[in-house]
């Protein structure tokens, strides 16, 4: 409960922060971003647009009324209009959000069981594991857009049959149902594969971890003493017990696997939320980074709400037993 | 019957001959004696002798020296009642005196140096009473005697009293004490240190001296380690002459030798402080957490320079009384006063003549980091008692040196963290002496131990404590180590501190559980 | 014997300091010895390595490894103040508030908590957009989104240690807080704030390149980021050899610098943390 108080104080303190930042800028903030010419970002809005962004913010109105106003806005789902594809804010990310949400699951498809295979694989084998481990530590902080730009001209460049960029070939026609998903599929691995380079060490320590901690309890001498089978006691004891901190540590990363997501995404030119943010960022659409950065907060939170339930029910589960 | 306590050398026999009028004139006597309202020092010599054995008499300390060696101990005695009875009953007054005494009849005929100690003892017994004197004064009269001829002897002069003689016993053995008088005065440097009713005395001693003297006594005190008065400095002139050695003294104990006054009824103490100073008195302490009381209503007096145990069952609240007394916890209400006044702790902690905890953990309670010398001299530094680095440096080899420590130079240098369990306790002591408390509190020190390091510890402990003279609370959960260190035992029980009969600890702990 | 031991426990580290020198001295010679400019064309557009361009030319004909040099300055620069900013930051706000406890310790304890769950890369990029075109807000934002983990370490450090009964001890004989954090908690607390430091250092080499990538740093600076974010969109690279000098350079430059800081800051951890625990 007190978590969840937190975490509710932390999306208002963010809520708040994101109103403020377009109003902290000194002067016009309109005019002053408009002037800002980044790298082939010339950015000059119309004369509509500049209206258009005027009545979204609602500069000329009293802080409060502001305030009110976009929370009420926000509260019955309008993010603003978005400048660049001249959609409202919602409608762009919701069109987006299926490809990064799917991008993310197929990546954590992949990490997750093989992070859990390597790990339940070091704990018995000594040697293993210490060559994984050296090999993870190393690599646990490499950045997911430099992966995936390696992967990209090191294999995708090389090989004819991998796509370099999209989500899936473009007006395709498709027999059935599969060949699309074998399409999708294609065209999701690298960035997947990369993501899964990248989250891989941090699902594999956790696990690991857990599973050394299990292998300490009394209860798994317990389960030997009887005589079980090694892979029963594999998946019953050890799998079964160690899942919780496995478990809430995907729910955990989500923050960090969402960054890294819509940072790859960009790299193989993938249609998600990322590729629009940078969009956004080009044309310096301010709604539309405003309205990328609260669902993504609210994504972030709720994985973590979610993980803390897991641990509370967990030890509630515990003390109960005990 | 008064008797005089005192230990060697306190001129007690002195004042016992002086009593009598038996000085030599180069002690140059002040003072006057009175008898019966008769002013003895005015007495001319010659009436003075006539009165001799008969109306007061003197039986001295054992030795042959007192009796003529070619006189047989019949001889001696015929001697004497020749001044009241006629040669006809002498020999069976004679008789009746050794039957009296435990004489064999046969014992008359040796010569002193045949006779063995116990005979010649009797023998001065006999003599002193031989012409029922009204008064007589008994230096040491079981010294050289064995348990049954002490038994007949005291029943001898126990007798005596009942028919309505007074005796003045001279003696440091406290059961001759104990046994035979009534009253009881303890010199010291000669004089008078107190005066009271022998039990009381025993049971309350309420002069320092008395009370170190008393629990010295193996016979009193059985079950306790055997530790006497600190050694320091003799009695000077001017001044309280227990002060060079007196664990309680102030700045102001120099101004004189302090008067006897009375302190109760029959009770008379000699001591500018008024007899023994409580060091750290605790009223109504309360203390709870989350609701749940673990100290109701804890009383506590801990007096200067003595050590008192705190037993208890674990997880009673013996910590934190103890957190509470050495000022690391606020009560939740009631008082704490040290030498008198409302506990200070900020200043008490910082100041010499405070208060000090000694840490359960010595090794936690080391900087790991720090030099043996650095530790040891933190407390001195924040207390900013030393001026230069040489006056420190002085303290902190004083200080190692009186825990027991070999103050090396490699061993200053060395980090605490290097350090045996039983050198870390010791520096960790040397830490909470630095500040010389009055009150030192230890908590569980022996908690980690094993029974020898319990030992030595322990012995480690009562020895600092007694060559500092601070008073010192233990806490312990072990019945055995308070009773042999401490001088009471004290049992938290249901947030209240009674007194326990040390004998009793094993069972007032089941109880308490 | 313990001398071998000594050694043997510090070759990781010796190591990885060679390492990291030989870097700087590589692209040291970059910015003072090499006669070509990190930002005027010194040759011809895409020139493959060679003699004159170590490790060729851009589009438009500017020497890769003068940039390279610059942008490794830029990077260490951008790293080092971060973590420096961290370090006063999260290890003054994490001492305070793992000293003071009560009131403080729940404020910072407070903001330590949403700080570590905003979404960092996101927030990045709004900030960034706003105001990422000045490269000292760069740094104040990377550092202001880093000092959070640092902090909730340091405090927890600090609690501990200033419970220690040594300290409760020193405090009962009258130390002040300075004498204190001097004599008993520095030596347990400050590891921990370098510690920290040092993996913001990589982080922050990290997170400002992707800002680069994405196109939310000072366009004018010669970023690793933003040379990765100028050759990646150069149409049709993958096919060419370009990448090969133009990509591979700063990509392989980033991965080695980043590698270098994390594994001494993991090194340094295990060292001064692990040891007495």
């Amino acid at each position: 409960m007190r978590r969840a108080a937190l975490l509710l104080a932390t999306f208002a303190v963010i809520y708040v922060c994101n109103f403020f930042i377009p109003r902290l800028m000194p002067g016009d903030p309109l005019q002053y971003s408009s002037s800002v010419s980044g790298e082939d970002m010339t950015v000059a809005y119309n004369a509509e647009q500049l209206e258009q962004l005027r009545a979204y913010y609602g500069l000329d109105q009293p802080l409060l009324t502001q305030f009110g106003r976009t929370l009420a806005a926000n509260l019955r789902g309008d993010l603003g209009q978005s400048i660049h594809y001249k959609q409202p804010v919602s409608t762009v990310i919701l069109s987006r959000l299926p490809w990064t949400l799917g991008l993310m699951a197929f990546s954590t498809a992949l990490s997750l069981p093989l992070a859990v295979g390597l790990a339940l694989l070091c704990v018995r084998r000594p040697r293993v594991d210490k060559a994984v481990y050296g090999v993870f530590s190393a690599i646990c902080q490499l950045p997911p857009y430099l992966v995936g730009l390696a992967l990209l001209f090191l294999v995708a460049a090389r090989v004819d049959w991998l796509p370099l960029s999209g989500g899936e070939t473009a007006f395709a026609r498709y027999a059935h149902f599969g060949q699309r998903l074998a399409d999708l599929a294609l065209h999701g691995l690298l960035p997947a594969v990369s993501l899964c380079v990248v989250s891989l060490p941090g699902y594999f320590f956790t696990a690991r971890a857990s599973f050394l901690s299990v292998r300490r309890q009394p209860y798994l001498l317990g389960a030997r003493s009887r005589g079980l089978k090694e892979g029963l006691v594999r998946r019953r004891y050890i799998l079964r017990n160690a899942a919780t901190p496995i478990v809430a540590k995907l729910f955990l990363s989500i923050g960090g696997l969402m960054g890294s997501t819509l940072l790859v995404e960009n790299v193989f030119a993938y249609p998600g939320v990322g590729t629009v943010l940078r969009e956004a960022v080009r044309y310096r659409d301010y709604p539309l980074i405003q309205g990328v950065f609260l669902f993504s907060t609210v994504l972030v939170l709720a994985g973590m709400l979610a993980s803390d339930r897991l641990c509370a029910g967990l030890d509630k589960g515990v003390r109960h037993a005990g | 019957m008064p008797g005089r306590a005192g230990g060697e050398r306190q001129r007690k026999s002195t004042l016992a001959r002086a009593a009598v009028q038996l000085l030599e004139p180069s002690a140059a006597p002040g003072g006057r004696v009175w008898l019966d309202g008769q002013d003895l020092t005015a007495l001319p010599p010659k009436e003075l002798a006539d009165w001799r054995m008969a109306w007061f008499s003197i039986c001295f300390q054992n030795s042959h020296g007192w009796l003529n060696p070619s006189l047989t101990l019949g001889q001696h005695l015929e001697e004497l009642l020749a001044r009241r009875y006629p040669r006809a009953g002498r020999a069976h007054r004679a008789a009746v005196l050794a039957g009296e005494v435990g004489l064999e009849v046969a014992d008359l005929g040796l010569l002193p140096r045949q006779a063995s100690g116990g005979m010649v003892q009797k023998t001065l017994l006999a003599l002193a009473l031989a012409l029922d004197p009204a008064f007589v004064v008994l230096d040491e009269p079981t010294g050289a005697l064995d348990e049954i001829s002490r038994r007949q002897v005291l029943e001898v002069i126990r007798r005596r009293a009942a028919a309505g003689t007074a005796f003045l016993v001279v003696t440091h053995d406290v059961t001759v004490a104990r046994q035979l008088c009534a009253r009881t005065c303890v010199l010291y440097g000669g004089r008078v240190m107190e005066l009271a009713p022998t039990s009381e005395l025993l049971a309350d001693p309420r002069h320092p001296y008395s009370r170190g003297l008393i629990r010295s006594f193996p016979e009193l005190y059985p079950q306790r380690d055997l530790w006497g008065i600190r050694p320091g400095p003799g009695p000077r002139e001017g001044e309280c002459p227990f002060r060079g050695r007196c664990t309680q003294c102030t700045a102001d104990c120099d101004r004189g030798v302090p008067e006897l006054a009375d302190i109760g009824p029959g009770r008379q103490v000699a001591c500018w402080r008024g007899g023994i100073a409580a060091a750290l008195t605790a009223r109504d302490i309360k203390k709870q957490f989350d609701g749940k009381p673990v100290l109701t209503e804890a009383n506590l007096r801990l007096d200067c320079g003595e050590t008192v145990a705190l037993v208890g069952p674990s997880g009673i609240g013996k910590s934190t009384l103890a957190a509470i007394l050495a000022g690391f916890l606020a009560p939740d209400s009631g008082r704490v006063l040290v030498n008198g006044e409302p506990a200070d702790y900020d200043k008490l902690h910082r100041t010499p003549g405070g208060v000090q905890l000694l840490w359960q953990d010595s090794f936690a309670a080391l900087n790991p980091r720090f030099t043996v010398e650095r530790a040891v001299a933190e407390p001195g530094v924040l207390a900013k008692l030393w001026s230069t680095p040489q006056q420190q440096r002085e303290r902190v080899v004083q200080l190692l040196e009186q825990v027991g420590l070999d103050p090396t130079p490699e061993l200053l240098a060395r980090p605490t963290a290097n350090l045996s369990g039983g050198q870390a306790q010791r520096v960790a002591m040397a830490r909470a002496l630095a500040l010389n408390p009055a009150v030192l509190v230890a908590d569980e020190p022996t908690a980690q131990l094993d029974a020898s390091g319990r030992a030595n510890l322990l012995r480690l402990l009562k020895g600092m404590q007694n060559a500092a003279g601070c008073a010192l609370l233990v806490v312990t959960h072990d019945p055995h180590a308070a009773r042999k260190i401490a001088d009471r035992v004290l049992l938290l029980k249901a947030g209240r501190l009674e007194a326990v009969d040390p004998d009793r600890i094993e069972q007032e702990l089941e109880d308490a559980q | 014997m313990p001398g071998k031991r000594n050694r043997a426990r510090w070759r990781p580290c010796l190591i990885l300091c060679a390492g990291l020198l030989a870097l700087t001295l590589f692209f040291g010679w970059g910015v003072l010895g090499w006669p070509c400019s990190p930002t005027q064309p010194s040759g011809a557009s895409l020139e493959a390595p060679s003699a004159a361009h170590w490790l060729g030319t851009d589009d438009l004909g500017i020497d890769i490894y003068a940039q390279l040099s610059q942008g490794f300055f830029a990077s260490m620069s951008l790293g080092l103040a971060c973590g420096v900013l961290t370090a006063l930051i999260g290890g003054g706000l994490g001492m305070l508030a793992g000293y003071k406890g009560g009131g403080v310790q729940a404020a910072v304890d407070f903001a330590v908590n949403v700080f570590l769950a905003v979404p960092q890369l996101p927030v990045l990029i709004v900030l960034g957009a706003f105001w990422g075109q000045d490269r000292r807000l760069v740094i104040g934002l990377i550092a202001a989104f880093s000092w959070a983990p640092v902090a909730k370490q340091t405090a927890a450090k600090t609690r501990s240690a200033a419970h220690r009964t040594y300290v409760r001890a020193a405090r009962s004989w009258g130390a002040g807080s300075w004498y204190i954090f001097k004599n008993h908690l520095a030596a347990d607390v400050l590891p921990v704030v370098l510690v920290g430091a040092l993996a913001v250092v990589g982080k922050a080499i990290l997170q400002e390149s992707a800002l680069a990538y994405l196109g939310l740093s000072d366009p004018t600076a010669k970023s690793w980021g933003l040379m990765i974010n100028r050759a990646s969109r150069f149409a049709g690279i993958y096919f060419t050899d370009y990448w090969k000098w133009w990509l591979a350079a700063p990509v392989a430059a980033l991965m080695l610098t980043i590698l270098f800081t994390r594994l001494l800051a993991r090194w340094l951890e295990q060292q001064l943390l692990e040891g007495d625990v």
